[in-house]
Order: structure tokens, then sequence, then C-alpha cells
């Protein structure tokens, strides 16, 4: 495909994805099993930012729940999806995803360390107020995935030269490690069933009763990352052909691989701070991507973003209005849904999956 | 004093063996392994009648094991105790009578087996491998019925009793629970029934108990409509917070935590209690409002045995005292936990 035609595309398929993201966060909006519907969740959604008086304060407080819901999923959707798609570029790896750099591992040992300390399992001696109890678990599990990730590049960078096996290798060994505390962590707290119960449901994802913290954590994060995506994004096309040829043709591989770890890492811990463990988002959208429109950084890392959120809030409100609200998590629904949709393609593609 | 492991009976292939001596030794293996594996057969056939033997040491494996062995039996009968489950059984303080008990960490046929029980108390949840080693070591496994209701229980008591050679004591029990029920349900009679939804939750997505359920059946003996079960949700389901604020109940009742402290506004009711009261979007729910929460002790909130009616009554106590303070002070009127 020539540069310009491609470059087209993605335009036009960029256009799309907003459009209908736009119309899934509407939808989205008049979704849940409170009946609130039409007029008053717009008059609502309106009222958020002040261009109407607010619903009465129930209504209002249930149309703010489904706004935040929405964006949450959008942004930790668009924010998987660049994560996946920085995590893939600077691997040179199709099967590379966020949680190969430790972020979903260290995600959730924070997550965990905050349901221990919330259940007293950990006492901490200091008396949380109701709003700290709140913020604990997406505070630490923030925290779990950005220690981790920087626990990763810090032994991969032990001889100076970070190499992208050798983070590969550290990843995996950190990986198992965090793996192993987290299991360890979940053993112990087999008979404190309730705290036992909240550790295992985080690792399902979960979208439901998200706040404006919430949204804001996860839009924050993928606006930080977004921000490095002109950084990295014509470096990262020439590392297709290796990371050697990249620095020959005078490519800073050294900086170019610190800044994709960093804002994917920022991405990717931002949304499982928000929505807990959602895997697949960050693995198959920039694959769909390369499959229907384009495999040049350039494009794919701005186009992943909208994709991202499109994919994941419509798999929401598909299965909400099919199944029902809180019938399935989100994490669960993406492998169920997403592993056969990705299955398919790949089938249907298969001619040109035989080049690669 | 705990006995060594009982070893399965192969009393019958050493007789074998000795009577075979002269024979090939693979025929005499040969035979050895088929009445060894006869044995097992018959000790693992379904439906087998329980032995007629009055069991003496006898181990209870989870909470309402725990529940039911110490309301019928002797302490010195009760071999040991499961140290996981018994912070949610009614030994929770345990009482001096069971100060030196011998405990032990998990359903596991090794540390189970090696106390010598004949009679061990499980519930039907528990693993399955582990009742059918027991079983195959001789050790007769005893699996509690499923308790949905104070009548299961008292089912289960009565069964337990003629089980334990202690029938009448079941009947005493049994007549007790029922004076109390009938207590409980002339005291909820005299007045208004509200609509309380029960919730847990440690941050993550909360969740309710429906119909079907034993906290329900709380619920209903405290003189509480359960609004989850009325919205018609049955056994346990997550609970989003716009569908809490839809059900709209008068009253919220939540898990005390075991071991938690009290938190710097002086609540006991835990990391649940904390989620209701720290969400901008349950800031407008009237029972949050109002501080119309309460909250049960751990022990009694999951409680899976006849403790139901003790929770039902302490339940009763707080709904009464928060009834009475917000006739009192309508401003002032704030969760109560014990």
């Amino acid at each position: 495909m020539n540069p310009r035609s491609e470059r087209k595309r993605a335009w036009i398929l960029g256009v799309l994805l907003v459009a209908a993201l736009f119309a899934l966060l509407l939808k989205s909006a008049a979704l849940g099993p409170s009946g609130l519907r039409g007029a008053s969740v717009a008059r609502g959604l309106l009222a958020i930012v002040g261009l109407t008086p607010p619903l009465e304060p129930n209504h209002q407080a249930i149309v703010e729940l489904r706004a935040w819901r929405g964006l949450c999923a959008a942004g930790v959707g668009g924010a998987l999806a660049l994560a996946g798609a920085l995590v893939q570029g600077m691997f040179r790896n199709p099967l590379a995803s966020p949680s190969l750099i430790g972020v979903t591992g260290g995600a959730s040992l924070g997550a965990a360390l905050g349901f221990l300390i919330l259940g007293g399992v950990v006492p901490t001696g200091l008396a949380l107020g109701a709003a700290w109890s709140a913020l604990l678990v997406p505070t630490l599990a923030f925290a779990g995935a950005a220690a981790t990730t920087a626990v990763v590049a810090l032994v991969a960078a032990l001889h100076g030269r970070t190499s992208v096996t050798s983070l590969l290798l550290v990843g995996i060994a950190v990986n198992l490690c965090v793996a192993g505390l987290f299991a360890a962590i979940q053993y112990l707290t087999l008979a404190e069933w309730e705290v036992g119960k909240a550790i295992l449901a985080w690792t399902f994802g979960a979208l439901d009763d998200r706040s404006a913290a919430h949204a804001a954590t996860v839009w924050i994060g993928l606006t930080l990352a977004a921000l490095c995506v002109p950084l990295v994004a014509r470096e990262l096309d020439l590392f297709r052909s290796g990371e050697d040829d990249a620095q020959a043709l005078g490519v800073d591989t050294r900086r170019v691989k610190t800044i994709a770890l960093v804002a994917s890492s920022l991405a990717a811990s931002a949304a499982v701070a928000a929505a807990g463990q959602i895997g697949f988002v960050g693995l198959v959208v920039p694959h769909l991507l390369r499959l229907t429109c384009t495999s040049n950084y350039r494009l794919l890392l701005w186009l992943s973003i909208p994709a991202g959120a499109v994919f994941l809030l419509g798999a929401d409100v598909l299965q909400r209005i099919v199944l029902g609200d809180g019938v399935l998590q989100p994490g669960v629904m993406m492998s169920l849904v997403g592993g056969p949709f990705f299955l398919f393609l790949l089938l249907r593609q298969r001619r040109e999956i035989a080049h690669w | 004093m705990p006995t060594g492991p009982r070893l399965p009976s192969v009393a019958g292939s050493f007789d074998l063996f000795h009577l075979t001596f002269r024979a090939p030794r693979r025929a005499a293996l040969l035979g050895l392994a088929a009445l060894t594996a006869l044995c097992a057969c018959q000790r693992e056939a379904p439906g087998a009648p329980p032995a007629a033997t009055r069991a003496v040491r006898v181990i209870p494996t989870s909470a309402s094991a725990v529940d039911f062995a110490s309301a019928l039996l002797e302490p010195e009968r009760i071999v040991a105790l499961p140290e996981q489950a018994l912070e949610y059984s009614v030994l929770h303080t345990l009482p001096a009578s069971f100060a030196s008990t011998a405990r032990f960490d998990v359903y596991l046929a090794e540390p189970i087996l090696a106390l010598g029980p004949d009679l061990v108390l499980a519930d039907a949840f528990q693993a399955p491998e582990t009742t059918q080693r027991l079983v195959q070591a001789g050790v007769e496994v005893f699996t509690l019925p499923v308790i949905g209701s104070w009548r299961d229980a008292c089912a289960a008591l009565l069964q337990l009793g003629e089980r334990f050679g202690r029938a009448e004591r079941a009947r005493e029990l049994c007549a007790e629970l029922d004076a109390r029920v009938a207590r409980l349900e002339q005291r909820a009679s005299s007045g208004p029934r509200p609509r309380a939804v029960v919730y847990s939750s440690f941050g993550g997505v909360g969740s309710t108990a429906g119909a079907d359920t034993t906290i329900g059946d709380v619920l209903r003996l405290a003189g509480l409509d359960n609004a989850a079960a009325l919205a018609g949700r049955t056994g346990h389901s997550d609970l989003s917070f716009e569908a809490l604020i839809a059900l709209d109940p008068e009253l919220i009742v939540v898990s005390a935590p075991l071991k938690a402290p009290p938190s710097a506004q002086g609540d006991l009711g835990g990391a649940s209690e904390r989620v209701l009261l720290s969400s901008p979007a349950l800031a407008e729910l009237r029972a949050v409002r109002e501080r119309r929460i309460v909250a049960l002790p751990a022990w009694l909130f999951a409680t899976n045995s006849f403790e139901i009616v003790r929770a039902a009554e302490l339940l009763r106590e707080q709904v009464d005292l928060l009834a009475a303070d917000s006739a009192a002070t309508p401003a002032d009127a704030g969760s109560r936990a014990r």
C-alpha cells in the first residue's frame, strides 16, 4: 500500500472510531439496572458539565456513575491498546503485551496489599478515613505496577546496555516472582473469605462503581503516555528491521526504549489502577489495526487509542445489552469474546499471516 | 492425646500372604492386591450405612461443623478444631474448655488422620478428594446437608444428634430455637418491616444476598424485608452502586471486620461500611445519608448453622436501637456495630 493511501485510510478509520466512541459513550450512559433512560439521562449528562441544573440527587448520582463507567472503559481500552502497541514495537514482537514488563503482576500485588490492609489482615496502625480507604486499592495497584516495571528496567540495564532480550528475560523472571507472591497471598487469605474473594474478583477487572477519581487516573495516564508517542513513533518503525540496524541509521535506541517503557508502563499502570486486570486489549487491538489498516507505528500508535477505547467500551455495552448488568466482569468478557474474535480474524487473513 | 494415624485394615491380605507362602510370589501379590482393592471398594460403596458404633473422637472441619459439634458434644469428644475456620464459628472466642484442643490448618487427609478420629464432620463444599481419602482410610465422614434456613439447621441438628447418640440434646436445642424464633416473630409482627439490603465490598464491586441465602433468613427472622430478594435476586450476586440506589433500602446490613481496628470515625463496620460512606455516588442514598447502617460480627454475618437465630436476634436489637436513636435525635443516628 502506498504511504499516501495508507495515511488516508488511517484518517478515515480514525474519524470513524472517534464517532463510534461518542455513540458508544452515549449508549453506555443509557444502560443500567435502575431504568433511568432518555431525556433524564441527557439532562443529567448536561448537568455534569454545568449546562443544566442537576436532576434529583439519586438520579444525578446514577447518571454520573454511568458517565464515569463509560469514560473509564474508554480510557482503559485506549491506554491498554497504546501500551500494547508501544511494547510490541519495542520488543519487535507482535505477541508482546504490557503484562510482559510486569505491569499486571505488580498491580495485582499492590491491589492485594490494599485489600489486606482494608480487611485488617495487615495491621498498619493507621486510622484510614473513608475517602482514603476508597483510594487505597487503586493507589497501591498503580504503585505496584510502576515499581515492578522500574525493577524490570533497572535489572535489565545492570550491565549498562538494555537489550530487548534482557528486558524480555528479566520481565519473565520478575513476573514469576510477583506471581508467586500473589499466589502466596491468595493462599494465605483463604480463611479470610471476604478478603480472598475481593482479591480474586480484582483479577477479573471491574468497570462498575467507578468514580471521577478513577476516570481522571486513567485519562491522565493515557494523556501523558500519548504525549510520548511523537518521540518514539518514527524510531519504532526503524526498529522493525532490528535494533542494530536502527542504531546504524542514527536512532538513539536506549532513549527510545526508555521512553517507550515509561510511556507504556504509565498507560498500563493507570488502566489497571482504574479497572483492575483486563487482559487481551493490549495484545489484540494493535493486531486488529495491523490486519485492517496499517503496521506503520506513526499511524498505529495514534489509532490504537480510539480503537482500544471502542473495543473495550463496545464489548462492555454489547454484553450489558445482551446479558444485563453485572453478569460478566470485563476481564472475563474480553477473554470469552476477544479470543474467538481474534481467532476468526487470524483465520480470515491466513494468507497474509503466512508471510509474517 | 492424639493417637497415630489409623492405617487401612489389610489384615486379610497378610493372612493370605502367609497362607500362600509356598505358592509363587506373583500369585500371592495378585491376591494381596485384589483383596486390598476389594476392601477399599467396600469402604467407598455409596449409601453404605454408617457404622453403628458411637463416634467417640470427632473432628469438625468447617465453621458450621464446629457450631454443630460444640452444641451437641462434650468438649472431650472433639479431638481437634480447624484453625482457618475457627474465627467464623461459635468458638471464635475459644472458651476455656477448648483451650487445649488440638488444631489443624487445612482440610487434608494426613493431618486429620494423624489425630485419629472415628468421625469427621465436613461440609459438602469441602475438598471431595480429601473426603475420599479419609473414607478409604476407614474414617466415617458425615457430610452436613446444605443449610438455607434455620429450619434446615434444626433438621441437621436432629440428624447429627441421632448419629452422635445425643438425640435428646438435639431435641432440646431445636425446641429452644423454636421458642427463640417465635419470640423474634412476635417482636417483628408488632412493627413495620423496614426494607434492608445486605452489602459487602472491599473496594471492588460490592455484592448482596437475595432469596435462598442464610443471611436472607437472618433478615427475615429479624423482621426486615430483603429488598434484593423482593427485586427478584436469588443467592449471592454482584450489586453495583446504581443497583443499590435503585433498591433504595431503608437499612444496610454489613459485616464487622474480624481483625481491622476501628477507623478514625469510630465506626466498626469495616471496609464495606467505609465504601458506603466514602462513595460520592451514594451520598444521597437514604440509608447512607441517615447513617442507617448496621454491622453484624463477621462470624454471624457468614454463619451457616443454627446460629442464624442468634444473628437475627442481634440484628433485631441493633435495628431497635437505631429506631430508638432516630426517634430521640433524628440527625444523630449513627451507624452501630457490635
